[in-house]
């Protein structure tokens, strides 16, 4: 073992001696050699942190080495094979406990990190389906769901936009909340600017707790104002459906 | 001996019994019995016992069989008769005969229960009699058998004369035997006394009642006649009671007689009224049914709804006594049940339906007859119903009695408030005559007044209900009931023709009333600002008709439930009336100026919500006076600050033109106004230049003026304009011109007055730009603080709460002052979780943490 790593300084080394010219070549011709080195490496050791950090290094500024930033996640996104919207970037930054979407600190990224056991990207690729499959335990479903309330919305606000919630609600709630498309629109025809964090919250109740044809609704108990409305405006609208098929 | 035993025992029950026996039939026809038989009867039964082993059971047998065979005669004597009545009265008299001699009979018998007793007793006295004296006992014996065959074979033929005669023989042998034989007669002698006293304490322990012989007298009764003609006697006396339900002749006795030996048969001792039950009360409650279901539905179809109901009551109460007279009291109220169920409940829906149209055409004695049958049945089944039409009465009568004149009660508050009365007192006398004020009525009425003192058909207040910054605002109506009943307070309190025309008592009871109608409103904090502005315009400008009324009603008030602070500052609000004037007379003995001038100290507390400051240019007099006042002021409570409200004041002007010399009262504006023209009373003024010399806001100077140029129910103005034909004080321009009028006077009958004086002050302005609209919304904005309030009250005591419990405490506290919305529960929830004062449990969004 020892003397495997010993190759690979050689190698460097000698790379290094010779002249720019010849650079290109070795270069070309280390890849390689490099990447058996690595996979060689990886094999043989768990998570090493200064692996991490350097790993982290790849995709900050000079201007701001110790954050990475929008640029740096989508360039991330790219080596993970994931796109930047995908839910289990949610995920991994609930495990980093990051508190800015678009951004990662480099403390909030040792921290995750550290946890999920990855300082590569290939180890990461292994970890994605880990991070899927919280979103199927239901508790942990709902820690992330209000964890992305505050990582969503912008800092300065006491809400979070309508926009951005109809938006998030699309990633988190999307697939299986069969009520999801018919809220969207109630968003989209109310006269609401923004979701507070208790509405957030009971709209996740809500979409687990109450039947497609709101038969178990309880206008008298605790559901937010926004719910009642919806509710309401969706009784309308089916009403007025069958009205038409009626009619017709 | 065994031989000569066994004859001794055959003889003495077939020897002795034949005699008893005929004592017996006797009793049970009813036959004289001499003292002397009865005692015999007695002595026989115990002699057989005593000395006969199966004496006892011989004895009851043959009981039994005579018991029997009286019974057959007894029967067939009974069923001899083709007439019901006839029947009835053979089969009561054979049985009280029957029964009377079950309380008699059984008692010479009672030594048939105590049988196995008697034997051990005594053979040990026989035992006794052996062990002391044997040879004694065995001549003796020999001696009485002796004489005994001697006797008998010396004779022929038996007769009286020579049983006697046998009998003295035995006598005298015994008597001439030894001391032996004495010894055995003693022995006899205390067998017979133990004997009886066993007897005498049995018969203390067991009543005639459980005798197995009146047991086997009535038993044998039941089996033998009853059995087989019960029914007939049922129907017999059925047909009875029925003739006498249709008023024909009838004999009640039999029917009680039958009654009776149904209750006396029951040998169970505990359950005496069996057979009377299974039997009698059965058979009488299934005839009552079917001739009341006949009768009824005849009644009803002949007669119609309201004269059937008549008629069900007079039959109820018939029935009752009727009752008293055949049934035993445990019956009477399967009975009452039954009758019920049968004159009542079956034509429920018919006598239900005549309900609405009785209330509505006021017929109180047919309703109370009605609610007196409908309270009969059980579960509220008949009375839930009159309820309900009582209920929707009174909510549509009293609606449309309202609707009815709402042009006229929409602008004359004490209009309102009386036909409000009126209707209150008519409901009141039609639940109390109809139905004896009973509780579940009045509720009933209160329910549906409420609903007419409430309702937003006639005229409503617009309120908001949600902050208009919320960017969406909906109005909801409420009722004008309470602004109308505050309006009404004021005419009453305030020096009005009104107050004038009526005295202290029937003032005092209309506030009274008012505040009965109040009990019924639900927004009551509508009430209550309205009522405090009214108190204030009347405190500062000094218009109370009577200042103990008014300090009256603020307990009343407090009596009625209103929320202690908002009481409280009302009486506040006295006390600054009262501290000013002791603070005005103190004033005024510290400055050497004597003009009358009235400053009043409020308490910013109390008198809350007065609108912004107006500026004002002073006239000078005025003016010189504020640092004098302040100075004074910060004398007595340094660090208190004064603000001044410009447009509370008021004050006396004289006014003197060509025509004549007035003293006006006018507001401070007015004031401002007017005296733009001293100096000059002759220029003209530009609407411009006046605002100069006032700085009054515009909006103000406009009212000022306009209540200067067209004051209505002057026919003289104070001021003219030029031009002359603009009719709003929102014309008047830059240029316009105002000018004294040299002609203005004060009119009376007619002619123009010299000298008066006028009150130019009409309605105080408590309020400046302030629109109807504004102010409704202030009471709205005022009920979510109190809603938040109320939450937080709550939740600091409580910590943990569910949302149905919170809501409920809510109400609780709320309700006397307004009923919250569901919809503004939910937003001030939802605005104190936003501002961390609360927050939901994270696995139940019903459960609500209180945040410190």
């Amino acid at each position: 073992m020892p003397r495997g790593k010993r190759r690979a300084a050689d190698t460097i080394s000698d790379n290094m001696d010779h002249g720019q010219p010849k650079r290109a070549r070795t270069s070309y011709t280390s890849i390689p050699t490099q990447q058996s080195s690595r996979r060689h490496i990886r094999l043989e050791d768990g998570f090493s942190q200064k692996r991490c950090m350097a790993w982290f290094q790849e995709y900050t500024t000079p201007d701001e080495p110790e954050t990475l930033g929008p640029d740096g996640m989508e360039k991330f996104c790219e080596d993970i094979g994931v796109e930047p919207e995908n839910i289990v970037m949610l995920v991994l930054a609930y495990k980093m406990g990051a508190t800015q979407m678009g951004f990662f600190s480099q403390q909030e990224w040792l921290k995750g990190l550290t946890e999920l056991d990855c300082d590569s990207a290939a180890k990461m690729v292994v970890k994605l389906d880990y991070l899927r499959s919280i979103l199927n335990d239901p508790n942990s479903f709902k820690s992330i769901y209000r964890y992305a309330y505050d990582f969503a919305k912008d800092s300065d606000q006491r809400c979070m936009d309508i926009l951005t919630a109809k938006a998030m609600l699309q990633l988190l709630l999307g697939k299986h909340w069969p009520l999801y498309p018919q809220f969207a629109q109630f968003l989209e025809q109310s006269k609401y600017k923004a979701i507070n964090k208790d509405q957030w919250c009971n709209i996740l109740e809500f979409s687990r707790t109450i039947s497609i044809d709101l038969s178990n609704y309880d206008i008298d108990g605790a559901w937010p104002v926004m719910l009642d409305e919806f509710v309401e405006w969706l009784r309308l609208q089916r009403s007025q459906v069958t009205s038409t098929t009626g009619s017709s | 001996m065994l031989r000569a035993i066994g004859k001794r025992d055959r003889d003495i029950f077939e020897e002795v019994w034949p005699d008893k026996r005929r004592i017996v039939l006797k009793l049970l026809r009813q036959d004289t019995v001499s003292q002397r038989e009865w005692q015999d009867l007695f002595f026989g039964v115990h002699f057989v016992c005593l000395w006969d082993e199966k004496g006892a059971a011989k004895i009851y047998d043959c009981l039994q069989q005579d018991i029997v065979e009286f019974i057959v005669q007894a029967q067939s004597q009974v069923q001899a008769q083709r007439g019901e009545q006839a029947l009835l009265a053979t089969y009561i008299v054979e049985w009280r005969k029957f029964f009377t001699q079950s309380n008699y009979l059984p008692l010479p018998f009672r030594q048939l229960e105590q049988s196995p007793q008697v034997k051990p007793s005594s053979s040990g006295s026989s035992s006794s009699a052996s062990v002391s004296a044997s040879g004694a006992s065995t001549s003796a014996a020999a001696a009485a058998a002796a004489t005994s065959c001697s006797g008998q074979a010396g004779k022929s033929g038996a007769s009286t004369s020579a049983a006697a005669g046998a009998s003295t023989s035995a006598a005298a042998a015994a008597a001439s035997t030894s001391a032996s034989t004495s010894s055995a007669a003693a022995a006899a002698a205390a067998s017979g006394s133990g004997s009886s006293s066993s007897s005498t304490s049995t018969s203390k322990k067991n009543p005639t009642e459980d005798s197995p012989v009146r047991k086997l007298m009535l038993d044998s009764w039941n089996k033998h006649i009853f059995h087989d003609i019960k029914h007939r006697l049922q129907e017999s006396a059925m047909k009875i009671v029925h003739a006498e339900r249709n008023g024909d002749a009838y004999d009640a006795q039999l029917v009680v007689g039958v009654r009776e030996s149904y209750v006396n048969l029951s040998s169970n001792a505990e359950d005496k009224l069996e057979i009377y039950r299974e039997n009698f009360e059965m058979a009488y409650l299934k005839a009552t049914v079917e001739f009341y279901r006949l009768k009824s539905a005849e009644q009803q179809q002949e007669n119609g709804v309201l004269a059937y109901m008549k008629y069900a009551d007079s039959k109820l109460r018939e029935e009752e006594v009727r009752a008293k007279r055949y049934l035993e009291p445990s019956s009477f109220s399967i009975l009452t049940y039954t009758l019920v169920n049968v004159l009542i409940v079956d034509h429920l829906n018919s006598i239900i339906a005549e309900c609405p149209a009785l209330i509505r055409d006021y017929e109180t004695e047919r309703l109370n007859l009605m609610f007196r049958l409908m309270d009969r049945v059980m579960h509220g089944v008949g009375v839930e119903p009159m309820m309900g039409d009582l209920q929707r009465h009174i909510m549509s009568a009293g609606l449309a009695d309202m609707l009815s004149a709402s042009e006229v009660i929409t602008q004359d508050s004490e209009k309102y408030v009386e036909r409000l009365l009126e209707l209150f007192n008519k409901f009141s006398d039609l639940v109390r005559n109809a139905f004896n004020d009973d509780p579940r009525f009045l509720t009933a009425r209160d329910i549906a007044f409420k609903t007419v003192v409430n309702d937003t058909s006639v005229f409503k207040m617009e309120l908001p209900t949600s902050i208009a910054n919320r960017g969406v605002k909906y109005t909801a109506p409420e009722s004008k009931c309470p602004e109308l009943l505050a309006n009404y307070c004021d005419m009453l309190l305030r020096r009005t023709p009104l107050s004038k025309r009526l005295t202290s008592e029937q003032i005092d009871a209309r506030l009274r009333d008012v505040l009965l109608v109040l009990k019924y409103v639900n927004n009551k904090d509508v009430f209550m600002r309205y009522h405090k502005v009214h108190l204030t315009r009347r405190l500062i400008l000094g218009t109370s008709a009577d200042s103990e009324k008014e300090e009256d009603i603020v307990e009343w008030l407090r009596e009625v439930g209103m929320p202690a602070d908002y009481v409280n500052r009302l009486a506040r609000m006295f006390q600054d009336i009262k501290v000013s004037e002791d603070l005005n007379t103190q004033f005024r003995t510290s400055i050497s100026r004597h003009d009358a001038i009235n400053i009043k100290i409020l308490n910013a507390g109390a008198w809350a919500r007065c609108s912004e400051r107006v500026s004002v240019s002073l006239p000078i007099e005025l003016e010189d006076y504020i640092p004098d006042v302040e100075e004074f002021y910060k004398k007595k409570h340094s660090g208190r600050k004064l603000q001044w409200y410009h447009h509370m004041s008021n004050g006396t002007i004289t006014f003197v033109n060509n025509f004549g010399r007035y003293d006006l009262d006018v507001t401070t504006f007015q004031m401002a106004v007017l005296f733009a023209w001293n100096q000059r009373q002759h220029d003209k003024i530009s609407y411009e230049n006046l605002r100069l010399a006032t700085e009054l806001p515009d909006p103000e100077l406009r009212r000022t003026l306009w209540s200067l140029v067209a004051f209505p129910k002057i026919k003289k103005q104070i001021l003219l304009m030029e031009p002359a034909a603009i009719s709003s004080p929102k014309d008047f321009a830059e240029n316009t011109m105002f000018y004294i009028n040299q002609e203005f006077a004060i009119v009376k009958n007619g002619k123009s007055q010299r000298r008066g004086k006028l009150n130019l002050i009409g309605r105080l302005q408590l309020s400046t730009e302030r629109s109807q609209q504004e102010d409704n919304q202030s009471i709205v904005q005022l009920r979510i603080l109190r809603t938040q309030e109320a939450i937080i009250k709550i939740m600091k005591v409580r910590k943990r709460m569910n949302n149905a419990a919170l809501q409920g405490e809510l109400i609780d506290i709320l309700k006397n002052m307004f009923l919250p919305s569901k919809k503004m529960i939910k937003e001030q929830l939802e605005w104190l979780i936003e501002n961390k004062y609360m927050r939901r449990d994270d696995d139940d969004i019903n459960m609500f943490i209180y945040v410190a």
